[in-house]
């Protein structure tokens, strides 16, 4: 029966183990090998050792610069996403009238396909006859030039990232409802105002919905590309070059394409998400609290 | 909810959708029958589409038992979906091909060269112009054959109301000149643009430096395409030249947030008015017909630098042609192809596909901007415009290259770097992708 | 509002009314708020559809204006002239449809295996399955790419399709944790009925498991269609664009690209399926949010 049983399992689950081989392990192994070589698709790949990595930690300017673009651009956006989604769940969770309206006017904006996004994009951002710089005129602000000025130009990706807010606020919100009133009421005995049931009672019942959260978006924000290929492929001056768009470029953009150079990009970026993830799991057990104190 | 007859249903439905995926749509003559069908890859988009219609059917009809499916492709990736169907082993057998992008073509043999062909069917290479046909050229051999080109790459198209209303009578000689024109023309606050005299950020073809370099008399690559040559007065004049301009129109943040909007094409800047001046091809021609009839204009070739001189202004860079790939099916038939394409002149071939559009051919005896028996008024000027051109070559890592050479000039606009610093890094920067180039596959 | 919390004011009239004044001027505030976050999050999708309407010379006006001072309908006619929509769609839907059933079919068969089976290694091989989702795409996109162009399937669509029948790692954790909140008599009546195993999944499972499997749908199309990276590498032939490559192509085409009217009336063609599938299925697409923040 017990043999019965794992031989049924194991056909059930047989598509992914398949999958898992083809899609996830020969690739991951697959690139690791090829990072080690030149491989210009024409011809087959070449072995050049680990010279690859020395010039990309040595002698790639591009490199450092893409990193630094990619590392603000996850700080900025994860920020936005958690803190504005907190903030707007926390709104919503005060017993507003017409919740499901606010939800979905929120959440509208991220169902929209990334391309159509990307092209109105860039006419709100607009330097000349944009909707923002429109909007901002009414505070004073001068014109800013968005994507012509090194200094705003991934300030404009942060502000575009709001229109993603809506899905990490629609999962606060979940999380928010699914608190217990009895822990506001034992606190409101207590005394706590409202500021003290905020920190005291929902962030710490909110940690687990907020680790997950700030773990996904920060694996996804690693990896931005498509609306900085469509809408500025890196200008100006390198200041929204992104990551995977550098990596891009190597394998698919120059010649002779240097699919061997991308990979190893690829693998250092592997590297520096597992690293991440490493240390937000670990360090998880000191900030996470769950409910009664399992998983 | 699933019925063992809903779930066998949709696994017929399933099957009977998956045939139409390996199937593709192809512009295919049904009325064409012949033993050989060759494949064809163009990027001829929008109203050439039917001129590349036509052209392919008047082939089909001049060679029995030949048949061409005719495929339009998109000009974006084009490089890295030719080299995966070369590398997968089936490639067209004719593919319209950048002559900037032939370097690493033909140093990996991934087409075929032409020359046997040529002599063979005694195709001479002096029916092109010089300079169009060089850059088809690499390691002594022919790799490609021109089409389209003729020339008038680099060409000043002028607003003419715009001059009469600033009061210049004469159109700029010398890039001091240019500057003084350009400054007298420009509109603005002082901070934000309304009109720009010239955008010195904008030429087509070899990009805006190498454009203003050659202009100057400079070049920026040794002809045998081993050297970079950009670390001197020439070049650091060229970088001084875009400086100035940057600074008249407001600096470069502004010039290039203005740019953003300012459109392309049939809605270009030039067309809208919002530049006095534009760099542009001999293309400009059909833009500024079909679209701005009120227009007022007139066109000059560039002025030249201090250092350049009154005979090379204009340059040619890259253009395209069409070549053979290596693996091609029917390699004899497309090569049939290729010389309808690019050297006919009797049938409704190379030369007819060009002068319905009015452009100039790479070919001698077609370069009349003729269309229908008749010349365009203009065709004078312009074929005197382009007999100032200069072919600029190509490097084998042109991509990559053009990418510094961007970068440099950003370095220097945005007063990031000093004109020499940033001459000399991108010198080396360039020069050490060439040498790893020429180790590999010299 | 507990009766305790309240209680404790009720005696102190002063200190009811300025707490009365203070809730308004927060009910005010908060609806401020909310008003001022829908127009921030609406705006945009608001002007797209008005300029895609508006003429040419009206979209580039500074201060901007919202309604079109012609409506002109015809945008939308001019840019299907450029942009085979009807092949693009049809495109996307073949694409779309068959990842559906792919993912729906791969990930509950996995699911359930992972949930109502024991086997060596289920515990190992299930946490492996949750650290794929960590693997970059950079990672994967070279080597599949030489893969696919070596086996010929560059310029199909099986390299968008083919994967989705292997499970996806998230919508596999999804209905994993769907089923194991089945309760287990379901399945002891089945088997003293004496149903096979595969039975079981097809007549008891999958018909319990609407519910994820209507999420797994949801996310599934939400993915291929708006899938950008996959066709713009693997697709070359204009005649199997899909929507999105469509779109883009049409801005970057060759005179096409200062005709921003007719690029918005493109966008919205292609944003329209999608608003409308989000407005049937909000409830699901929400839920489907809710689920992929909600793991672990």
């Amino acid at each position: 029966m017990r043999k019965r049983e794992a031989k049924f399992g194991l056909l059930f689950i047989a598509p992914w183990i398949v999958g898992v081989l083809l899609f996830a392990l020969f690739p991951f192994v697959a690139s690791f090998v090829l990072s080690f070589t030149k491989y210009n698709i024409v011809a087959p790949p070449e072995w050049v050792g680990a010279a690859h990595y020395e010039h990309i930690f040595t002698d790639d300017p591009l490199f450092l610069k893409s990193l630094k673009n990619t590392a603000v651009y996850v700080g900025g956006s994860v920020a936005i996403r958690i803190i504005l989604g907190f903030a707007l769940a926390l709104l919503l969770n005060t017993k507003v009238r017409l919740l499901g309206l606010w939800r979905t006017l929120f959440y509208v904006p991220s169902v929209v396909p990334i391309v159509a996004l990307s092209i109105v994009w860039l006419y709100v951002l607009n330097a000349r006859a944009g909707l923002l710089n429109w909007f901002l005129g009414f505070f004073g602000i001068s014109r800013i030039r968005w994507f012509a000025d090194p200094d705003f130009a991934m300030l404009a990706f942060l502000i575009m990232s709001t229109t993603w807010v809506g899905v990490t606020m629609v999962i606060f919100l979940a999380g928010l409802q699914g608190i217990p009133e009895e822990y506001y009421d034992a606190a409101k005995i207590d005394g706590a105002n409202m500021a003290q049931r905020l920190w005291r009672v929902t962030i710490p019942l909110m940690t687990p919905t907020i680790y997950l959260n700030v773990l996904i978006n920060i694996i996804g924000a690693f990896q931005v590309f498509t609306q900085v290929f469509i809408m500025t492929g890196g200008a100006p001056r390198d200041a929204t070059r992104t990551y995977v768009l550098h990596l891009f470029d190597h394998a698919f953009q120059y010649l002779p394409p240097q699919m061997g150079y991308s990979s190893a990009l690829a693998w250092i970026l592997f590297m520096i998400i597992f690293a991440f993830t490493a240390v937000i799991v670990a360090s998880s057990q000191r900030w996470v609290f769950y409910q009664g104190g399992e998983e | 909810m699933f019925k063992r007859s809903t779930l066998l249903l949709l696994a017929i439905v399933m099957l009977v959708a998956m045939l139409p995926l390996s199937m593709t749509v192809s512009a295919q003559n049904p009325d064409c029958e012949g033993d050989v069908t060759l494949t064809y890859w163009h990027h001829w988009g929008g109203n050439r589409i039917p001129l590349q219609e036509h052209q392919v059917a008047a082939f089909e009809d001049a060679h029995p038992g030949i048949c061409v499916d005719n495929v339009f492709l998109p000009w974006d990736n084009r490089l890295q979906n030719l080299l995966a169907a070369i590398a997968a082993g089936n490639p067209p057998d004719v593919t319209m091909f950048g002559r900037q992008d032939l370097p690493f073509f033909a140093a990996t043999e991934s087409i075929i060269p032409l020359d046997d062909y040529m002599a063979a069917d005694g195709v001479d290479p002096a029916i092109f112009h010089p300079s169009e046909f060089a850059g088809t050229q690499f390691n002594g051999k022919t790799w490609l054959l021109p089409l389209p080109g003729g020339g008038a790459y680099n060409i000043v198209w002028y607003n003419t109301d715009h001059f009469a209303e600033a009061g210049i009578e004469s159109f700029p000689q010398t890039w001091d000149e240019m500057l003084e024109a350009a400054e007298t023309l420009r509109l603005g606050d002082g901070e934000f643009l309304e009109r720009m005299g010239l955008n010195a950020q904008s030429t087509s073809g070899a990009g805006a430096f190498l454009t203003w370099l050659n202009a100057n008399g400079g070049d920026w690559i040794t002809p045998d395409l081993r050297t970079i040559t950009i670390n001197n007065e020439a070049a650091a004049q060229a970088l001084e030249f875009m400086q100035a301009m940057a600074e008249i129109n407001y600096g470069i943040e502004e010039v290039n947030a203005f740019w953003e909007m300012a459109g392309e094409f049939d809605q270009g800047p030039l067309i809208q008015g919002l530049v006095s001046m534009e760099i542009n091809g001999s293309w400009t021609l059909f833009q500024v017909e079909a679209h701005a009839e009120n227009l007022n204009y007139d066109v000059a070739p560039i002025p030249h630098g201090p250092n350049g001189s009154a005979d090379r202004r204009g340059s040619a860079h890259g253009g395209w042609g069409y070549m053979v790939p290596k693996n091609a099916a029917h390699p004899d038939e497309a090569w049939k192809l290729v010389k309808w394409l690019t050297t006919e002149v009797e049938g409704d071939g190379a030369c007819w596909f060009i002068q319905q559009q009015q452009r100039p051919s790479p070919l001698v005896e077609c370069n009349g901007y003729e269309k229908d028996g008749v010349v365009h008024p203009r065709a004078e000027s312009l074929l005197g415009v382009a007999a100032l051109d200069y072919l600029v070559p190509v490097s084998p890592v042109q991509p990559e290259a053009t990418q510094i050479i961007n970068r440099m000039v950003e370095d220097v606009l945005f007063g990031d770097s000093s004109i020499e610093d940033a001459l000399a890094s991108a010198e080396a920067e360039i020069q050490a992708l060439l040498d790893a180039f020429w180790e590999e596959y010299g | 509002m507990s009766e305790a919390g309240t209680a404790i004011t009720r005696d102190y009239r002063l200190n009811d009314a300025l707490s009365r004044v203070s809730q308004i001027i927060g009910r005010v505030l908060l609806y401020g708020i909310l008003i001022f976050m829908s127009l921030w999050f609406i705006a945009p999708l608001f002007w797209m559809f008005m300029s895609s309407f508006m003429p040419l010379e009206q979209v580039g006006v500074f201060p901007v204006e919202w309604i079109p001072r012609v409506w002109q309908p015809e945008n939308y006619t001019d840019a299907l002239r450029f942009w085979k929509f009807g092949t693009t769609f049809r495109n996307t839907m073949i694409i779309t449809i068959f990842s559906l059933f792919g993912d729906i079919g791969s990930c509950t068969l996995v699911a359930y295996g992972f949930a109502r089976f024991r086997f060596p290694f289920r515990d190992t091989l299930f946490l492996i399955l949750l650290a794929t989702l960590m693997l970059p795409f950079a990672v994967r996109l070279i080597p599949v790419y030489a893969a696919y162009d070596a086996i010929g399937w560059i310029d199909t669509f099986y390299p968008l399709i083919v994967p989705n029948f292997f499970g996806n790692a998230f919508y596999i954790f999804i209905c994993r944790q769907f089923f194991l909140g089945i309760p287990q008599d379901l399945l002891d009546a089945a088997k003293i009925d004496g149903a096979n195993e595969l039975r079981i999944f097809t007549q008891v499972m999958i018909p319990l498991a609407k519910p994820a499997i209507v999420v797994i749908a949801i996310l599934s199309f939400q993915n291929s269609w708006n899938d950008f990276l996959g066709p713009l590498i693997y697709l070359k032939d204009p005649d199997l664009h899909t929507l999105a490559i469509g779109l883009y192509k049409f801005t970057s085409l060759p005179g096409q690209g200062g005709i921003y009217n007719q690029q918005m009336a493109a966008s919205v063609m292609m944003v329209m399926p999608v608003l409308i599938v989000f407005f049937l299925f909000q409830k699901q697409f929400i839920q489907g949010a809710n689920l992929s923040g909600m793991k672990g």
